[in-house]
């Protein structure tokens, strides 16, 4: 029987640039230490995650200002997380 | 070759790509395009239902495709489609040319990519590239970007790089979220998608269809099928 502690970790699958990278985070954390973790253990560690952005598997794009508990995620969920497009266009 | 990716090789596809002196060995371009390639087709079903879809691989030269729906609506429309040129990668970020999804000939996109910029939307297809006088994509992760004059402070190698900028999925991701399509008041009027048969299609390609497309079977000449319920709702429900 999982303990209490268990119950708030969720197992996600977070694929960074294209490459898929495991994560375990406690729903009581943001959703920036979601891409915190998932940049450290794809290799990225001390990339900025706010210049990232982070999406459910549908696209939908996550507010990394939440707590992870409360983005409606569900343990072995997959999310994507990308650099955002730096700044373009014509001057 | 793509390697562990499932991936078609089409030999005539990277025919337009444009031309760069060679600075890295192309068999190591080609390893890492390969293990980009292996990434994406693992992720596969994922990015097709975003609607990303690799179209060919023809050595170190890819096309993808961006398909959107159009507002709420179930109509899919191709938002972006591109052929990228790996060569040199990833000394250099990947060069990329908007192309038609069907002749996959360069082409000046239908869709032009916007960015938001503050309150400001912001074209991303300014105009022509100075070296290969067509359209690009002004994008930090791009060749054209990098290569352009007026960005000639931004380097690719000064954390573009670092960041994946010129990954294949970090592209497709760019291209997606910068061509989604609203459904705007006036295509919600003037839009109408009417069926277009064998045998109509064949008269309009010899201009011989007056005054728009026939809707009836009696103006299609199909009086064989006035009666068919199927054909006749078919054609209600498309009108």
């Amino acid at each position: 029987m999982p303990s209490k502690n268990e119950d708030h970790l969720l197992n996600l699958t977070v694929i960074v640039s294209g490459a898929a990278t495991q994560v375990k985070v406690n729903i009581e954390e943001k959703l920036d230490h979601v891409a915190r973790e998932a940049l450290r253990e794809s290799g990225n560690a001390g990339q900025a995650p706010d210049r990232w952005e982070l999406r459910r598997a549908s696209g939908e794009l996550l507010d990394m200002a939440i707590r992870t508990g409360d983005a409606g995620l569900n343990d072995g969920d997959t999310l994507t997380l990308q650099p955002k497009s730096g700044h373009g266009g014509g001057r | 070759m793509a390697g562990d990716a499932d991936v078609i090789h089409i030999g005539t596809v990277g025919a337009f790509r444009p031309k760069r002196p060679l600075l890295v060995p192309l068999a190591v371009s080609r390893e890492k395009l390969n293990r980009e390639l292996a990434e994406w087709e693992q992720n596969r079903d994922l990015y097709a239902q975003r609607g990303w879809l690799l179209l060919g691989v023809d050595d170190v030269w890819v096309e993808i495709a961006i398909l959107q729906k159009v507002g709420n609506t179930a109509w899919p429309v191709v938002g972006a489609c591109v052929g990228l040129d790996y060569r040199n990668y990833d000394l250099e970020p990947p060069s990329l040319t908007f192309i038609d999804p069907l002749t996959r000939t360069p082409v000046d996109p239908a869709f032009k990519p916007h960015q938001l910029e503050g309150q400001q939307l912001r074209l991303l297809v300014p105009g022509e590239h100075p070296s290969s006088k067509r359209p690009f994509l002004c994008l930090p992760g791009i060749w054209e970007y990098h290569s352009h004059p007026e960005h000639d402070g931004d380097s690719w190698l000064a954390g573009h790089r670092a960041m994946g900028a010129g990954r294949l999925a970090n592209i497709a991701n760019h291209l997606w979220s910068t061509t989604r399509i609203a459904f705007t008041p006036e295509i919600q009027i003037s839009a109408k998608f009417t069926p277009v048969l064998d045998a109509v299609a064949m008269q309009m390609a010899q201009g011989e269809v007056a005054g728009g497309v026939p809707q009836t079977p009696e103006e299609l000449g199909r009086e064989d099928q006035a009666d068919d319920p199927v054909a006749l709702a078919h054609d209600e429900g498309a009108a």
